[in-house]
């Protein structure tokens, strides 16, 4: 869930963004060579894929895959989905420039996160594993994602306890859906042999 | 019986016409030839029985016309259709995957998909290859699995594109093979003169957006 | 595997569109951060009024474009629908309305200062910018080939429907999204592998050399001073 411009108060804004370029100077370092183009062609696949409607129940969510990312990734996860959301933000109207530190922050660093976690479980690669590494990258990754979302809408005031409530909620199926999806990307790169830290 | 017809169907694309007034019919266990140049309209017509274009005029399956994309997607598990590049065509990770998509979505038990997926790869010579990634394989493997991959479906109908480039001497035989054996119809779009003249079947021309015999 | 549509594009929403495509995007940038950080940090409605006619005079720029703008100002962004509606009804009705405003005249200066060049001269701009070097380059190849991605995952899903394939809920659907990502994620893996070897046999360093400068022209001067005094003025008088 990206948060539009306008919503939040101008401290938020610009400690999203000093959060950012630190999470931007640790990733960009992480990466040279072969890892720039990879970088890329990754965020654009996480890009591409999160405008699928997957369908749950009578309804439809986009999934957020920060978690994801963040497990293939590394640090790289911060310029993987800056990029992405900066585009979103230019083509789309998605999100915007000055709250892309926020977002940024937001879904990058539970990524972050999800890799230190998973990341003994992915070099283990049993099915088990393998699964659990897909279910815990999903709920740190939303649920991490969805705390920071609902505490920054907090900040804005009082009158906004009710819409940061809703927003925690409406991560609810997007983690469920997630759990099941990262468990078979994980198995799908293992059968595929493709080294699952890229 | 009528298993396929299309009358009068013509579909544009980026305002260029590239089927004009098209008639055409398939008899139940029927097999045909649709050769041409390129950019004649082949691929788009083959997509465009499966209800991937946007067209005009009328589509019937067994008697029923198609309309929707509801219409179509009830159809799609009853026609198989093989892409002329097998790479757009293979997603799975494993062969063995590929294989059972077709059977596991049509919703079959687990025993029963892998008694088709053993068959599939024992009819094709493949065995070998379950359990590779589908993108280490050659170029004619690729091919021989993606008509597989359609062949589990178990569909009435199988529309292929191209199905015999790249393939080596012995692929080759092989596929040509499953052309004569199976029960299935057949569209197959080609350029590949020995196999026409091989199968003798009924060739059609399409040219300019029109096809003829 | 190179498909025929790769030089296809997608591009920026406004791109070539009016008076304000015609200027130079470092100029376009620039203010553009000036504006939008002013009304997001705007607190009240005043404030963010007294932008409103500099948004609307840009807007008159593009106007040919009405519809594309008012699509891309009112339906694109959902959380901003959510939020509003939330305030008005279960917050603060003042909240909601704030919100609007200030969003809606970011969004009209994104649109009409930054869309209106392609994402070839805002990434060109933001080189000139001091944006780091490698950020950009992941910017660009993130470009090149966001749309052969795209055309990738269609084409799973047109192979996953002609087998039969119907989305619904259920694990065998997530299964077949995992799958259809999976196989992206291969693809964009090899496919990243080939850029690489394609950049550094053509003797690639890490940076791109452009071929066609910016320059700044007259028109740049005149309408970076004209904004910058009204931005001057409007701070002045509601924010001070």
């Amino acid at each position: 869930m990206h948060i539009s411009e306008g919503v939040l108060p101008g401290w938020c804004l610009i400690t999203g963004w000093v959060l950012t370029s630190a999470g931007l100077y640790v990733g960009l370092k992480s990466i040279n060579g072969r890892k720039i183009p990879r970088t890329a062609l990754l965020s654009a696949v996480f890009f591409v894929a999160s405008l699928i409607h997957v369908p749950i129940g009578v309804t439809s969510v986009h999934l957020l895959l920060n978690g994801l990312a963040g497990a293939l990734l590394g640090w790289a996860v911060f310029p993987a989905l800056f990029v992405a959301l900066l585009f979103q933000a230019l083509l789309f109207q998605f999100g915007g420039i000055t709250v892309l530190g926020v977002n940024t922050f937001n879904m990058a660093f539970p990524g972050v996160v999800a890799y230190y976690v998973v990341k003994p479980l992915l070099k283990k690669g049993t099915t088990g594993s393998l699964i659990a590494a897909g279910v815990l990258a999903a709920l740190i990754g939303v649920f991490l994602a969805a705390t920071f979302v609902s505490a920054e809408l907090m900040s804005v005031g009082s009158s906004f306890t009710k819409t940061a409530e809703l927003a925690f909620l409406a991560h609810i199926p997007v983690a469920a859906v997630e759990m099941v999806i990262n468990s078979f990307v994980f198995l799908y790169l293992k059968k595929s042999g493709i080294p699952l830290e890229v | 019986m009528e298993i396929l017809s299309v009358e009068n169907l013509r579909v544009k694309l980026e305002n260029r016409e590239v089927l004009r007034r098209v008639n055409f019919s398939l008899k139940d266990g029927e097999k045909v030839f649709i050769t041409g140049p390129n950019g004649a309209g082949k691929t788009t017509f083959l997509e465009t029985l499966m209800g991937f274009v946007p067209f005009e005029g009328k589509i019937s399956f067994k008697g029923n016309e198609l309309k929707s994309e509801d219409d179509f997607s009830v159809l799609r598990g009853r026609m198989g259709y093989v892409f002329q590049n097998p790479d757009d065509q293979l997603f799975a990770p494993t062969v063995e995957e590929e294989l059972a998509f077709a059977p596991l979505v049509k919703g079959l038990k687990r025993e029963q998909v892998k008694e088709i997926v053993e068959r599939t790869l024992k009819e094709f010579e493949i065995e070998h290859l379950r359990e590779k990634p589908t993108y280490k394989l050659s170029g004619g493997e690729k091919r021989i699995v993606s008509v597989a991959c359609v062949v589990t479906m178990d569909p009435e109908v199988i529309l292929l594109d191209e199905p015999t480039t790249g393939l080596d001497r012995n692929k080759w035989e092989k596929l040509v093979e499953f052309f004569e054996r199976t029960g299935s119809s057949l569209i197959i779009v080609t350029h590949d003169t020995k196999l026409m003249k091989r199968l003798g079947w009924k060739r059609l021309v399409m040219e300019n957006g029109e096809l003829r015999e | 595997m190179d498909t025929a549509t790769e030089g296809e594009k997608v591009e920026t929403p406004l791109n070539g569109e009016g008076l304000l495509s015609r200027l130079d995007p470092r100029v376009k940038i620039v203010l553009f951060l000036v504006l939008a950080w002013t009304v997001a940090l705007a607190g009240n409605l005043l404030q963010v009024f007294a932008f409103l006619p500099l948004a609307l005079l840009f807007y008159a720029t593009a106007y040919r474009k009405t519809a594309t703008i008012l699509k891309l100002l009112l339906f694109a962004d959902f959380f901003l629908l959510f939020v509003v509606l939330t305030q008005l009804f279960l917050g603060s009705p003042y909240e909601g309305v704030l919100i609007f405003f200030k969003s809606t005249v970011i969004v009209l200066f994104s649109l009409l200062l930054l869309t209106t060049s392609s994402v070839f001269d805002l990434l060109h701009a933001l080189h000139h910018l001091k944006v780091p070097n490698k950020l950009l380059q992941i910017t660009f190849f993130f470009y090149r080939y966001l749309f052969t991605v795209k055309d990738q995952l269609q084409l799973a899903e047109k192979s996953a429907k002609s087998r039969g394939f119907i989305p619904k809920t259920s694990i065998q659907t997530y299964k077949t999204y995992a799958y259809f990502m999976g196989n992206l994620l291969l693809k964009s893996y090899f496919k990243s592998e080939n850029v690489y070897k394609a950049l550094i046999s053509r003797g690639f360093k890490g940076y791109f050399p452009v071929f066609r400068h910016f320059e700044l022209g007259k028109l740049d001067v005149i309408f970076a001073l004209f904004t910058i005094i009204y931005w001057g003025v409007a701070v002045w008088r509601f924010y001070l």
